[in-house]
Formats: C-alpha cells, sequence, structure tokens
C-alpha cells in the first residue's frame, strides 16, 4: 500500500499506433505494455520511444540503456521488460509474472501470436486493425499447414476447426461494426470449412436460422432477450432516447455526432 | 531608475511609512479628507484641520471601516472602505516618492495589527487600486515586522528573549519574541498578545490618570515578563511618545534588560524587510509568527519503491499566498495520511486521514490525482484532491474531494 509521487506529465505524448492512444506518462506507458504486450513488441519499441522516454520522461539513464540494447539486438521482450522494472509503477513479482507470460509467448506458432494480438486490438476496441490481424492469421494458418509435414486427418480436422473459429471472430467484429451482411458471409464461410456449434449460434442470432437444438435455441433466445433488457436500461440507450424527444434540428446535429462518433470508436481505442 | 523600498505599518489610528535608503519616517493619523468642492484627498492633521474648517469631509477607523465593508459617502459619492484605504497609502506613498526624488517603487511592505486574510486581501486591492503593482507588495503582522526589526538589530540585543510593549491609543499588546541558535539555519518565534489592561492615554494628561497608567504599565509587565531572562524590551506607540509618566514600569523593565525606545518600530521591521525582498532574498532565519507556517505538512510517498516524506508546506514560509501541489496515484491505499508537525517539539506530531474511497473507482493505479493545498486563513489550510483519470485510458471524472485541516 503506498502512494506513488508522479512527475510531471510529458509535454508531448507519444502515440501507440496499433491501439491509436497517446500515452502521456510512464504510468501509462506501463500499464500499456503490461495489458497490451503482444501490441507492444515489434515497432513499438522504436529509438523513437526510446528519445521520448528520455526527453520527455526524463529517464535518461533508461533511455539510454534501451537504445544500447537496441543496437546490440536484444530482445523485444526484455526491453518491455526493463521499462517495467525502471519505473517502478508495478512491484517486483508482478512484472516477473509479466516475464513469464511473454516468455511463454515464444512457444506459440506465428498464426496463434498474430491471432492473439488481433483479440488485444479487438479488446481495445480498434476493430479494423483486429480483422485485418485476423485475416493475416489465417493466411499464417494455411501457410503452417502446407508447410506442415504430416497432413493427416487429425491435422487437417483441426485446422478447419481452428480457421472456422478465426472466421466466427471475424463476424463478431462485423458485427460490432454494424455489418450484419459481411458477418453473414463470413459465418457461411465458417460452417463451410466446418460445421460448428459456434457459427449455427452465430447465424441464428442474427437471423434466425442455425442448425441448433430447440432447446439450444430457447437458451439462446432468452439470452438475447436478456441483453436487450439490459441494453434498454444503458446509459448509452438513455442517451438516445433522450435526443428523440429532442426538437427536429437539435436531434439532427446529435445524430450526426453520434454516429460520427460510432465510426470514429471503430478505430478509436475503447477500454 | 532608483526604486524606492517602503515599509508601512498601518492601524485603524496612525499610519507609518519609512524608507531604509532615505532613513526617511512619515507618520499621520489614519484619517482621510476629501475637498468637498474637488477631488483633493488629504491624510492627518492637514486633513483634521480642513474638516474642521468645514472645507472637507473626513473618514477615519478606516480599518474598522473595512472589517463592516462599510462605505463612506463624501460629496454625495459612496466610497468603500478599499478605496478611502487606497487613497491613504496613495497619499502616503506620493510623500514618501517626493521626498526622496524618486517616481517607483520598489518593494512595498505593508503591516497590519494582525494576519487577518480578509484585510490582508481587501489591502492588496487597496494597493492595486492606489496604482502599485501588486507582485511588489507583501502583507505582514507587527509579529513579523518585530522579528524583522530585531534581526537587524545587534545580537546582544536578542541573546535571551526580547519583548515589546506597544501602547497605542486605546490598544496594548505584548510582543516576546525569541531567536533559536544552534547548527543549521536558525529559527525565530515571536508571539503577540493583546492585553486586557489597555487602556485610552488620553488619561495620562493629568496626574491622576499617569499614576493610574503607569500602576497598569507596571503590573502589566510583571505578569507577561515575570521571571523570565529578557536581553532587551522595546516600547513604541503613541502611548509612550513621553515616558515621564511612566517611572515605575521603565524601571522594572530596567532590571538587568537594555530597554528602548522606537517610534515606528513596526514600520522600520516592514522597511527592513522590503529591503530584503528587493535584493531577492527571504529572511536568513526560519520564522514562526501569525504570518508564517507554525507547522511542517507532509505526504508519505514512494519515489522508485523507497519510501519518502514529501514536504507539501515547509515550516517558516508567508502563508497567505502559499499554495503546494502534487500529482499522486494510490497503490492498494484507498487514502492519504497527512502528517502535522509543530515547529513547537512541546506539541506532538498527528495525522489526519483523508478517504478516498468516492473517487478511487478504477482499477487499481488507474487514476491519477492531484493534491492542491493553500490557506483559507492563518492555521486553516484547505486541501483539494481531484481525480485527473489515467491519461487516454481513463478520463478524468472531475470529482473533487475538499477538506480543512486546522494546523
Amino acid at each position: 500500500m503506498s502512494l506513488l509521487l508522479c512527475r510531471q506529465k510529458a509535454g508531448r505524448p507519444f502515440c501507440h499506433d496499433k491501439l491509436n492512444i497517446n500515452i502521456w506518462s510512464e504510468q501509462e506507458l506501463c500499464y500499456i505494455i503490461y495489458n497490451y504486450p503482444l501490441l507492444c513488441l515489434g515497432d513499438f519499441c522504436t529509438e523513437g520511444l526510446f528519445e521520448w522516454i528520455d526527453t520527455e520522461l526524463h529517464l535518461k539513464k533508461l533511455a539510454d540503456r534501451l537504445k544500447d540494447n537496441l543496437r546490440t539486438g536484444e530482445l523485444f521482450e526484455n526491453q518491455l521488460l526493463l521499462i517495467l522494472q525502471e519505473c517502478n509503477y508495478y512491484d517486483l513479482d508482478e512484472v516477473m509474472e509479466f516475464g513469464k507470460r511473454i516468455a511463454e509467448y515464444r512457444k506459440f506458432s506465428d498464426h496463434e501470436l498474430t491471432y492473439m494480438e488481433g483479440k488485444a486490438l479487438y479488446k481495445a476496441g480498434n476493430y479494423n486493425a483486429a480483422y485485418e490481424k485476423f485475416e493475416q492469421a489465417i493466411r499464417q494458418l494455411e501457410a503452417e499447414y502446407r508447410r506442415s509435414k504430416q497432413n493427416d486427418d487429425k491435422e487437417l480436422r483441426d485446422h478447419n476447426e481452428r480457421k472456422a473459429d478465426i472466421y466466427c471472430d471475424m463476424a463478431s467484429l462485423k458485427m460490432q461494426m454494424f455489418d450484419e451482411k459481411s458477418a453473414a458471409e463470413l459465418i457461411e464461410m465458417s460452417l463451410m470449412t466446418c460445421s460448428n456449434k459456434r457459427a449455427n449460434e452465430l447465424k441464428y442470432l442474427i437471423d434466425g436460422s442455425g442448425e441448433l437444438s430447440d432447446e439450444r435455441k430457447a437458451e439462446l433466445d432468452l439470452k438475447k432477450d436478456a441483453v436487450r433488457a439490459a441494453a434498454r436500461e444503458s446509459a448509452a440507450y438513455k442517451e438516445i432516447e433522450a435526443i428523440f424527444r429532442k426538437d427536429k434540428l437539435t436531434l439532427f446535429k446529435e445524430a450526426r455526432k453520434l454516429a460520427a462518433g460510432w465510426k470514429s470508436g471503430y478505430r478509436k481505442n475503447k477500454f | 531608475m532608483m526604486a524606492l523600498n517602503i515599509g508601512i505599518d498601518l492601524c485603524d489610528d496612525y499610519i507609518t511609512a519609512y524608507s531604509f535608503s532615505e532613513k526617511s519616517m512619515l507618520s499621520a493619523s489614519a484619517v482621510i479628507c476629501r475637498n468637498k468642492k474637488e477631488d483633493l484627498w488629504y491624510i492627518g492633521q492637514t486633513a483634521y484641520e480642513m474638516a474642521l474648517s468645514g472645507t472637507g469631509v473626513l473618514t477615519d477607523k478606516l480599518l474598522s471601516l473595512l472589517k463592516k465593508n462599510g462605505t463612506s459617502t463624501i460629496a454625495r459619492k459612496a466610497y468603500t472602505a478599499e478605496q478611502l484605504i487606497s487613497k491613504l497609502i496613495g497619499t502616503v506613498l506620493s510623500q514618501m516618492l517626493n521626498g526622496a526624488g524618486v517616481d517607483e517603487i520598489g518593494r512595498l511592505v505593508i503591516a497590519l495589527s494582525k494576519a487577518d486574510k480578509a484585510d490582508m486581501d481587501a489591502i492588496l486591492r487597496a494597493v492595486e487600486l492606489a496604482g502599485i503593482d501588486r507582485q511588489k507588495t507583501t502583507i505582514i503582522s507587527h509579529e513579523e515586522s518585530f522579528i524583522h526589526y530585531i534581526m537587524s538589530q545587534d545580537k546582544s540585543l536578542s541573546y535571551n528573549m526580547t519583548g515589546l510593549f506597544d501602547l497605542s491609543s486605546e490598544t496594548l499588546s505584548f510582543f516576546k519574541m525569541k531567536v533559536l541558535r544552534g547548527t543549521g539555519k536558525q529559527s525565530a518565534i515571536c508571539d503577540g498578545t493583546d492585553l486586557e489592561e489597555a487602556f485610552r492615554i488620553g488619561i495620562l494628561k493629568n496626574e491622576s490618570g499617569s499614576e493610574l497608567g503607569d500602576r497598569i504599565m507596571t503590573d502589566a509587565a510583571k505578569k507577561c515578563i515575570g521571571n523570565d531572562i529578557y536581553s532587551s524590551v522595546f516600547i513604541t506607540g503613541k502611548g509612550f511618545e513621553r515616558t515621564d509618566w511612566a517611572k515605575s514600569f521603565i524601571a522594572f523593565l530596567c532590571k538587568k534588560r537594555k530597554v528602548m525606545y522606537e517610534p515606528g518600530i513596526f514600520a522600520i521591521g516592514a522597511a527592513i524587510y522590503a529591503d530584503q525582498l528587493a535584493a531577492g532574498k527571504d529572511s536568513e532565519h526560519l520564522l514562526f509568527c501569525d504570518t508564517r507556517t507554525k507547522s511542517e505538512v507532509s505526504l508519505s510517498v514512494t519515489v522508485n519503491e523507497k519510501l519518502s516524506k514529501l514536504i507539501m508546506i515547509p515550516q517558516g514560509r508567508p502563508w497567505y499566498d502559499l499554495s503546494t501541489y502534487a500529482e499522486l496515484m494510490p497503490r492498494k491505499q484507498d487514502y492519504i495520511d497527512i502528517d502535522i508537525e509543530p515547529s513547537d517539539k512541546n506539541k506532538p506530531k498527528r495525522t489526519v486521514r483523508v478517504d478516498l474511497k468516492e473517487l478511487l473507482k478504477r482499477p487499481d493505479r488507474c487514476t491519477r490525482l492531484s493534491v492542491e493545498m493553500y490557506f483559507e486563513s492563518e492555521g486553516l489550510l484547505k486541501l483539494n484532491v481531484r481525480d485527473q483519470g489515467f491519461g487516454e485510458i481513463f478520463a478524468a471524472s472531475g470529482d473533487m474531494i475538499t477538506e480543512s485541516v486546522r494546523l
């Protein structure tokens, strides 16, 4: 238990492109690294970041070490660990846990890492970037399958199930972006790859079709009604109701603003 | 261009201005008189004469008028106390500047009898109305002024305690000062008290009144000084312009002490401080009086995983415009402990806990808090703790917790 004394915020922020967010302090930098490590590997740990740490956060020693490590080809994971260790936002146990977590990533295949990156982007509300990562994950999955020497039935089944699952994630993304048509097409592609319960459930939720038992359909109906009821009580819904009660001019003005917000939300971070 | 540093002592009865460089003093009754026909203003004796002759309208007791938020109607125009005080100070300053052949004020220090924040705010506004830059003006109290005066004198006068009796038209005050010398920064403590034994100095005009006055002062001196050891005692104020009525009193004071009469002691002390400020330095000593902080206020914070003391309010600083600010992030903690350490070692340290639960509605370490401290009045610290959010990750809610802490 303690009170961390914060330094003055940076005069100029550092922009995290994938999350589309500006970072203003060492605490925010650590938070992003710790919670979104997959989005901080590779092209995040650059000379630009280290220069910003030096000139804006005034952590010259840390910046110099990071720059030296970059020159000697140090692993990105170790660079992130160094930042967490030196900024003291997380305690020793948490930093060690983080180290173990990112070490585990080395065990994953390319498509798994890309897929996880896509999930991280989806969690952060950056849907377009998440969608692109899922597409890339499918391409990598197919390449891995082609490179694989076994190609037996089990492997083919596993490959198809994995692919179908990723298509379902992509369909969910499209639903978040109000694109029902694309979502339906992706669900069909998932079902064409292999029959799977998840795609059928999504199909039922979208258009009422889908090969499911009556019992399961009833469960999903109840779930849908509960979600609708909860949505009606939400602040966002009430905000829209309030807009519709206003005069025409105000209604159009506020509706335009709201829609613009939703659209930009596809690219903007939402935590 | 030469600028003049001036110290002013402003009371209900009198205004005294002093310039150290010019060694010039101006003292006048704190009354202001406006010519009935023209916009001309007079102070002191001239003001009385104009009022008596019927050519002007006089207003006195300006500080009392200020406290009552009163106004005075002169030539069918209502003037606020601030405006009248502004005229008074402006007139005095003009006379001082003309006397020195200079047309710019360097630093201005005004001493008031008490450190009342509302009065200090009003005097600063009055000074601005008189065309003086607020940044050049400092308000202190008689206690602080006395300290500056004594610290500029020979050290032998303050080896032990130093006392001051101030006898004005209707008030009698006693100031007790001590300089603590040792290793490190020296400190000076001053405590002023208004004595119940105050009497109207008008009684001193006749023999029986003088005897009574002498008896009152002697008793007051015995009570205030008692068996304490004083290196010196000063006397000041209109009541001591003559001391032939106070034989017993003076005799008591003179036993093993130096006794000095210093008219305008508070104006001189203020002028000494004005010179120091103009030279870009505050007092070399830590001062403890009613215009200075008497307690150190700090927070326990973590810096680079080490526990540190963050001093928010240092001891001995002028509290009037003191404001401090820090940004903190609670880690698994939903309170702030404010540690208060009085300068008086006989008083215990204490901790005041401020509950932060209302502000901490996000995951741990995702709330940056700004902590601001300033003084509402002498000894009353105001604390504002505001949610700053967490960058663009969590927007600031604008919620704030406010606490007042009596030091």
